[in-house]
């Protein structure tokens, strides 16, 4: 004979019941689907933003740059045969295109200067093979200007220099180049086509031509700035090998000697000898003599001026001592103790110069033999050095040609820039000195060319000189791994379905309890213990929640391949790519169903454990009186609710005019509950009324809605608050264009966005400045310089750590109040934010500024927070950050003075970004955009630029309500079980109505009555708070097709509501009323 | 010997909203002496279920003590009384209860798994015996849905009687008979009685039933009556 165990029970229970079984597995699946869906979404974003590391770097491992420094393509051939690992130079420039003679531009391009070693960084090498003029551009650029190979097309490139742009005296008008080039193929992202540095899925325009060409079409000289090593290497002594491989022209030095004076002379190609090199050679080299000339505008004595002249330094001078040349004695008709008044240029940032004069006293007069006769004195300054006459000077600073003189043209020609006079060396450092050195020459005294250039080369410091080493490949994967969790998101959007479908599984367990209820109470009669019996069931509930996850794992799959299928293409606005790609990993799956089953078992446990409390106590029956409540507590409840929700709608919801959304969604939040109550007290009132000799269907229907008033009261809770939650939630949108007009909004009252792909040099503060960059008179300009970085705005899904870096005046924010802070450091003067940037901080910080969005998400940092940059010497340069924005257009940057930003990066040279305002709007823009060509504008409406940012946002909503829409209609379907479950408990009622003569369509129809009740109340009690909630998105032109979204839902809602209910009763009606009286 | 003492219960349920408790059992005393087989009739309403629920530990008085042997049911908690239920109580009821899922056979053996130990030999043996008793052998490995009113009720008898208990409490237990099959469970209950020594408190309406118990009771207006 069969022995009857637990588990012979459990089994042949799960057999018997297995039709009700199936309905609790798949409430079970369908909370695994959902959860192991967004799961899965997560890692699959995870992956293909890693993927994307792979295709931008190909088989990179480690990166050097080093700023704006240009080094010689050789370095990479000596790295190479030091590290084994193929390596090779690039040189990267910016510029644009110009398609069909300006029929379209294509802004922003990435060009990329490459030989055929480069090809071997991706999947296919023999796509870098580049003849003159001949250029590869990625599928991008092609999709944006739909050009193909063998077009041809105009390329504006950015020129670049050895030394900076800005670097004063330099004249550097043309700053680009452009040239037409022809399309040789379309490069795929595995190709390499879509390589960039920066951490950023969003595909990059890239463009790649031969890097020889490109040098020679920038007046270069086998330079690059960009050097890869390749996989596999992953050695951490780079910066060694690089110092044991670089040459003084990768430092952009130079060694003169001169036999005759005796010295060897250390000069920069960028007319000032850098600081890092200086501070070395003092430090380092015994007898180094540090020299300084300057340009100056002209010496003045005696009524006399003299123009344009170099002074020099001397060491044995002192204070304002100033020993002059005869010439110059002569000239001026000077003498000893004379007043020497010293006009000059003072080196601002960016270009701006600002004329000042110091007096010095004459101390001596020399003749110009020897030394002092030395036209090495005068650095070399392309366009000025190397002029035949002083006509022919090309200087970046302002020169009147009609202040020279027969005799200055003559002294030029035979003495060329040797200095007229000399200064102490402390005193032209002071005055002169400026943030790209203080010095024009080294000079040792005995110390041959080839041992000075070793102890430069074998002692400085790669770091010092701007190199930096990245490890880009275990970055991109770490930014990428860290960055947004799509997992967690679509959890938080999905919660309400999550929610739905355990409250549906908890309805269905409930059911399937109730259905053996009688078994429950026989075997507790028999001394099954309710341990025992809770053991016994959630053996058996055990298995319903592993065959529910086992058939929700592939519907997830399902699920997740849905939501990626939406996320590439309608969207596409979270994630800026349309190439996720679905991955699965056992660790998502896991976790997932372990989740579900664990929040499965424990709700099981809990109805479980109340199913059988209340058993238990229902067979012992109520000993204990029941209060009877009137009602007039909802009343009241009600009253105070609305009333204080309509007040706060009316007298506080609209402010001055302006519709104050705070307070719409706070009146919401009152309205629902109040009305909830009102609901509960309308149909206490109802079904309580003065008692009539007439019996009608009417009466009898509302004496059961009565009888079921708090069973229904909980159905209309529910549903409501589902209602209300999706829809307050999902339309309640940001009117971020809303005063746009104001300072203080997140345009900055500011009406255009502006980037170029070539720098513009000229300072557009100035008038000078302001008429060459033909603006117009009434328009305000905020120029921008900009230290690449990685955008750390909400369009990038990578953890940044170090956000782009741009810099202004502060001043030109702080003039107009310019934009509105949510969070500040005790560094951010609450008066003038703006002007806190110009401060520096304690222990050498700068301060800085960010959206507060780009500091909470972006970076996962805080107000008071510190990032570590590292300056253009390889010092650490920590920006504080002291304030945060509220959203603006500047998210993705952090903002720093220009002040501080070249003294940090004195070779960025120009501003690529601007922030405009420009009254005439769109002809104006027009005319600048016209007058900017050459730069490359890409141009866009503030409003323009917050509204994408908004579309994340915006996107993520509209998944929500989907989302809710869904979990409405699990919602309703729960509803529908429900109802059918009390219609089933209600059947003996009917039956002994159709015993009296009730026809069953009369029954039926009463039922319906009665659960259209419950489903249009509760649509109107949710609906109406989430319309008021929502008012101020609904009202503005900018959601207008937000309008959808509400009917279609609610349709939804109530026809599945009473879809549900219909088949509800047709199901509980389908067992013959008659054996429910009898049974009863 | 006194099996089982009834003191001055008192049990009232809640009839309306405001309305105060509707008192059921007032006072009430009741002596049974083991092995004696007792029947207690009364109208509908008059509190003969409830009784039998406050005896059988599913209910509890809220006045009174209830004394199985010399324990007082009182002061035992759920888990206690649980186990005396299992190992003291057979319950009969009007609808035999028998659990559709399971055979008669697993049907009989299931009070076995409340202990949490299963079945030995001798509770297989005694299963065997009783079920032949009561003539079922034939259908003990069917379901209940496939049999008559009359074998699952008798199921049910043998399924109370499985884990040898002291009293059998028996709840109208012919009402979803026919009156053939009423006299036949009727009988087995009381030869039951003899055969195991169970001691037999039968709730009925039916005054056949009720003559062939060796005592009897009526129950009005909360009291217990002779005859």
């Amino acid at each position: 004979m069969d022995k009857l165990t637990i588990w012979t029970f459990v089994l042949q229970s799960l057999r018997y019941y297995r039709k009700l079984n199936l309905s609790v597995v798949l409430g079970i699946a369908l909370s695994t689907a959902i959860l192991v869906g967004a799961l899965v979404v997560g890692d699959s974003v995870r992956y293909t933003l890693l993927q994307l590391v792979q295709q931008r770097l190909g088989k990179t491992s480690r990166v050097i740059t080093a700023g704006e420094r240009l080094f010689s393509q050789q370095l990479a051939t000596g790295i190479s045969a030091k590290t084994g690992a193929k390596t090779t130079a690039l040189l990267r420039s910016n510029g644009f295109g110009v398609v069909g003679g300006g029929e379209s531009r294509v802004n922003q391009l990435a060009v990329w200067g490459v030989d055929s070693l480069f090809g071997q960084f991706g999947a296919n090498p023999a796509q870098y093979n580049f003849q003159e003029n001949e250029v590869a551009i990625n599928e991008e650029v092609a999709r944006l200007t739909g050009l193909k190979p063998g077009d041809e097309f105009l390329l504006r490139v950015n020129k670049l220099n050895t030394f900076p742009a800005n670097t004063p005296f330099v004249s550097v008008k043309e700053n680009s180049v452009a040239v037409y080039v022809r399309i040789k193929h379309i490069l795929k992202a595995n190709e390499l086509g879509n390589f960039q540095l920066q951490n950023s899925q969003s595909a990059p325009r890239n463009l790649f031509g031969n890097i020889d060409w490109l040098n020679r079409l920038m007046q270069l000289q086998a330079k690059a700035n960009v050097m890869l090593i390749g996989e596999p290497y992953a050695g951490n002594d780079l910066e060694s090998i690089l110092r044991s491989q670089w040459q003084l022209a990768d430092l952009n030095l130079q060694i003169r000697e001169n036999p005759e004076l005796g010295y060897t002379e250390l000069i920069s190609d960028r007319v000032f000898v850098e600081p890092f090199v200086a501070q070395f050679c003092r430090k380092n080299i015994p007898g180094a003599n540090p020299h300084f000339s300057y340009f100056i505008n002209s010496f003045s004595a005696n009524g006399r001026s003299t123009p344009y002249s170099f002074v020099s330094s001397d060491p044995e001078l002192t204070g304002q001592q100033l020993e002059v040349s005869k010439w110059l004695a002569e000239d001026l008709q000077l003498k000893s103790s004379d007043s020497v008044r010293i006009s000059y240029f003072e080196v601002g940032p960016q270009r701006r110069l600002v004329e000042k004069d110091t007096v010095f006293v004459v101390t001596g007069l020399f003749e110009q033999v020897g030394e002092r006769a030395d036209k090495n004195l005068m650095p070399v300054i392309p366009g000025l050095s190397d002029a035949g006459n002083c006509r022919d000077w090309k200087t970046g600073v302002p020169v009147d040609l009609k202040k020279i003189r027969p005799k200055d043209e003559a002294y030029w020609k035979s003495s060329g820039g040797a200095p007229k006079a000399f200064v102490s060396l402390a005193t032209a450092q002071k005055l002169w000195g400026n943030r790209f050195g203080e010095t024009t020459a080294i000079r040792i005294s005995g110390l041959r060319a080839a041992d000075l250039a070793q102890t430069i080369l074998t002692g400085l410091d790669p770091a010092d000189a701007g190199f930096q080493f990245s490890d880009a490949k275990t970055e991109g994967d770490q930014a990428a791994s860290t960055g947004v969790d799509f997992g967690q998101l679509f959890i938080g959007l999905s919660f309400f379905v999550l929610f739905a479908a355990v409250l549906l599984t908890i309805i269905l367990f409930r059911l399937f309890l109730n259905y053996r209820k009688t078994e429950i109470g026989t075997l507790s009669a028999m001394g099954f213990s309710i341990p025992l019996l809770r053991k016994l069931y959630l053996k058996e509930a055990g298995i319903y929640v592993l065959t529910g996850i086992l058939v929700g794992i592939p519907l997830g799959i399902g699920y997740n391949y849905l939501i990626l299928r939406a996320v590439n293409s309608i969207w596409v606005d979270i994630v800026r790519t349309s190439a996720v790609q679905m991955h699965l990993t056992w660790s998502s799956i896991l976790v997932g169903s372990m989740v579900i089953g664990l929040v499965s078992l424990f709700t099981i446990w809990m109805v479980l454990n109340r199913f059988l409390k209340r058993q238990l106590i229902s067979l012992q029956r109520k000993s204990a009186a029941e209060r009877a409540t009137t009602g007039r507590s909802s009343l009241v409840i009600a009253s105070i609710l609305l009333l204080s929700s309509l007040f706060l709608l009316f007298f506080k919801g609209f402010r001055n005019g302006e519709i104050n959304p705070e307070y719409f969604l706070i009146s919401g939040f009152g309205l629902l509950p109040g009305l909830i109550f009102l609901t509960d007290w309308l149909t206490r009132k109802l079904t309580s009324g003065k008692t009539s000799t007439k019996f009608t269907l009417g009466r009898f229907t509302l004496h059961r809605m009565a009888s079921e008033r708090s069973r229904n009261m909980m159905i209309i809770s529910f549903l409501a608050t589902g209602i209300f939650m999706v829809f307050s939630t999902g339309l309640n949108r940001k009117e971020v264009t809303k005063n746009s007009e104001k300072a203080s909004s997140g345009t900055g009252g500011f009406n255009y966005f502006l980037e170029t792909s070539i720098p513009i040099l000229t300072n557009p503060e100035t008038p000078n400045g302001r008429m060459e960059l033909d603006l117009p008179e009434e328009a305000i300009i905020v120029p921008f310089q900009v230290r690449r970085g990685d955008d750390a705005s909400c369009l990038n899904l990578n953890r940044i750590l170090q956000p782009e870096i741009i810099a202004c005046n502060p001043a030109l924010f702080d003039r107009r109040s310019a934009f509105s802070f949510v969070s500040s450091s005790s560094e951010l003067d609450p008066i003038h934010p703006w002007l806190s940037l110009e401060q520096t901080l304690e222990g050498g910080l700068l301060p800085a500024i960010a959206d507060q969005g780009v500091i909470q998400w972006g970076m996962g940092k805080s107000v008071g927070d510190t990032l570590f940059y590292k300056d253009e010497e390889g010092r650490e340069l920590r920006l504080k950050l002291i304030g945060g924005l509220a959203g603006s257009v500047l998210q993705g940057k952090v903002i720093i003075s220009a002040e501080n930003f070249s003294r940090a990066f004195p070779s960025i040279s120009g501003s690529s970004l601007f922030l405009l305002d420009l009254p005439g709007k769109e002809q104006a823009m027009k005319e600048l955009k016209s007058s900017w060509h050459a730069y490359g504008p890409e141009v866009v409406t503030t409003r323009e630029r917050l509204i994408t940012f908004y579309s994340v946002e915006s996107t993520y909503l509209h998944i929500f309500l989907l989302l809710g829409a869904i979990a409405l209609l699990i919602g309703t379907l729960g509803l529908g079980i429900l109802l059918y479950r009390i219609t089933v408990e209600q059947l003996p009622e009917y039956a002994l109505m159709s015993a009296l003569g009730f026809h069953p369509s009369q029954l039926f129809r009463l039922l319906m009555i009665e659960r259209w009740y419950i489903i249009l109340v509760s649509v109107l009690v949710g609906i109406l708070p989430a319309l008021v909630s929502s008012l101020p998105s609904l009202t503005s032109p900018l959601y207008a097709s937000l309008w959808v979204w509400p009917p279609a839902i609610l349709i939804l809602v109530i026809l599945s509501g009473l879809a549900g209910s219909f088949v509800a009763i047709k199901m509980a009606f389908r067992q013959r009323l008659a054996a429910a009286l009898k049974s009863e | 010997m006194m099996l089982l003492q009834l003191q001055q219960i008192t049990k009232s349920y809640l009839s309306g909203s405001n309305s105060p408790g509707r008192l059921i059992l007032d006072q009430l005393d009741l002596q049974v002496a083991d092995g004696e087989s007792i029947a207690i009739t009364g109208p509908s309403g008059s509190g003969k279920t409830t009784l039998l629920n406050l005896v059988g530990t599913l209910d509890r008085p809220d006045s009174g003590k209830i004394l199985f042997g010399n324990s007082d049911l009182s002061e035992m908690d759920d888990r206690q009384l649980a186990i005396f239920r299992n190992e003291k109580i057979g319950f009969v009821f009007q609808q035999h209860f028998l659990l559709p899922q399971l055979t008669l056979w697993e049907n009989v053996l299931l009070p076995t798994l409340a202990g949490g130990k299963g079945q030995n030999p001798e509770s297989i043996e005694r299963a065997k015996r009783l079920i032949q008793r009561v003539g079922l052998t034939p259908v003990m490995h069917q379901k209940p849905p496939t049999l008559s009113g009359g074998e699952c009720q008798r199921c049910a008898v043998v399924r109370a009687l499985i884990n040898r208990p002291q009293l059998l409490l028996a709840d109208e237990p012919t009402g979803a008979l026919d009156q053939n099959s009423s006299g036949i469970l009727a009988d087995l209950l009381v030869e039951l009685n003899k055969e195991e020594g169970v001691t037999l408190l039968v709730v009925t309406h039916s005054a056949s039933v009720a003559a062939k118990m060796g005592h009897k009771y009526s129950l009005a207006n909360g009291k217990l009556v002779n005859g």
